[in-house]
């Protein structure tokens, strides 16, 4: 009887433990490859090559030589893959960089700007007049961030390729001229 | 009488030395201001995007995936059969039935 006792609570505390939901602290920097999407070591990839691209080519030098610290404001990635990838998560490590340099200036856009302005137009009725901060200030942009996502499938049966295209633009708002053009290709193979 | 005259004259000469000012930049084509009156109609709209990923994916042919949705499909084709002849017992087509001797399920 004692033994069957202790065969049933060893079953019982095992299909405890198989169905238990395990979660692992890892590096983000040591994300693995799972099902072969586009995933944490992509946007990485991607924002370092972006990175060395950018502020190491002769656009950089050439406008800070003639006119002082470029002002970059970012505008619209279109995702053109057919993966859901959000563009934030290596653009944000851009603008870092950016601002970690000092070599290039960036400025709000989209909806914080919105609400940076929003912002100053509650000051104009709520702030004191000192701290009151005033409209038709804004640093004016000289170039402007855009970009695209494209993605290449081939696939049969089991095996499937994949290659993602990642460019990024960066276009003189005056004089519609683009500056600088960065890309980073990853291709993947995928066995099923 | 005088006085509000010679101001009026002052703005009008100071108005038009801004106009002047913001459109005497070097080589700038003249009809600029058509264009300026165009889009600051619709800036809002334009912008409103900006500092996002469009999604404009498309859907890539994978065979496990489309595996699967056959597996799938077929199972709910199954199940719903199954179901209607549950539901309905005269469900059985006759042919599946039919024989010379036996004729039964009519209606």
């Amino acid at each position: 009887m004692k033994r069957l006792n202790l065969i049933v609570v060893i079953f019982i505390s095992l299909t405890i433990l198989s169905c238990s939901h395990q979660v692992t602290r890892i590096e983000p920097t040591a994300t693995p490859d799972i099902n072969g999407s586009w995933n944490n070591t992509d946007s990485r990839m991607t924002a370092e090559a972006m990175i060395m691209q950018c502020l190491g080519e002769a656009w950089l030098s050439n406008y800070s030589a003639s006119k002082g610290k470029p002002v970059v404001i970012v505008g619209v990635v279109t995702n053109k893959s057919h993966e859901h990838i959000e563009a934030e998560t290596f653009i944000k490590d851009m603008e870092r960089a950016f601002i970690n340099t000092t070599k290039v200036g960036l400025v709000q856009s989209g909806k914080k700007r919105e609400e940076l302005r929003a912002e100053k137009a509650d000051q104009q009725s709520n702030a004191t007049i000192s701290s009151m901060k005033k409209f038709g200030l804004e640093n004016g942009a000289d170039f402007i961030l855009q970009g695209s996502i494209n993605s290449i499938v081939d696939a049969y049966k089991r095996k499937k390729t994949v290659t993602y295209q990642i460019n990024l633009e960066l276009t003189n708002i005056e004089t519609n001229e683009v500056v600088w053009i960065g890309e980073k290709k990853i291709s993947k193979m995928v066995k099923n | 009488m005088r006085k509000l005259f010679i101001s009026l004259l002052f703005l009008l000469c100071a108005q038009l030395l801004m106009a002047q000012d913001v459109s005497s930049a070097d080589n700038q084509n003249p009809n600029y201001k058509v264009s300026l009156v165009k889009y600051q109609t619709t800036q809002e709209n334009l912008s409103g995007n900006m500092n996002t990923t469009v999604q404009n994916t498309y859907k890539a042919y994978d065979w496990t995936e489309a595996k699967e949705a056959q597996k799938k499909d077929r199972i709910a084709r199954r199940q719903e059969r199954a179901l209607a002849r549950i539901n309905n017992r005269s469900y059985f087509p006759d042919y599946l039935f039919w024989s010379p001797n036996c004729i039964y399920n009519r209606y």
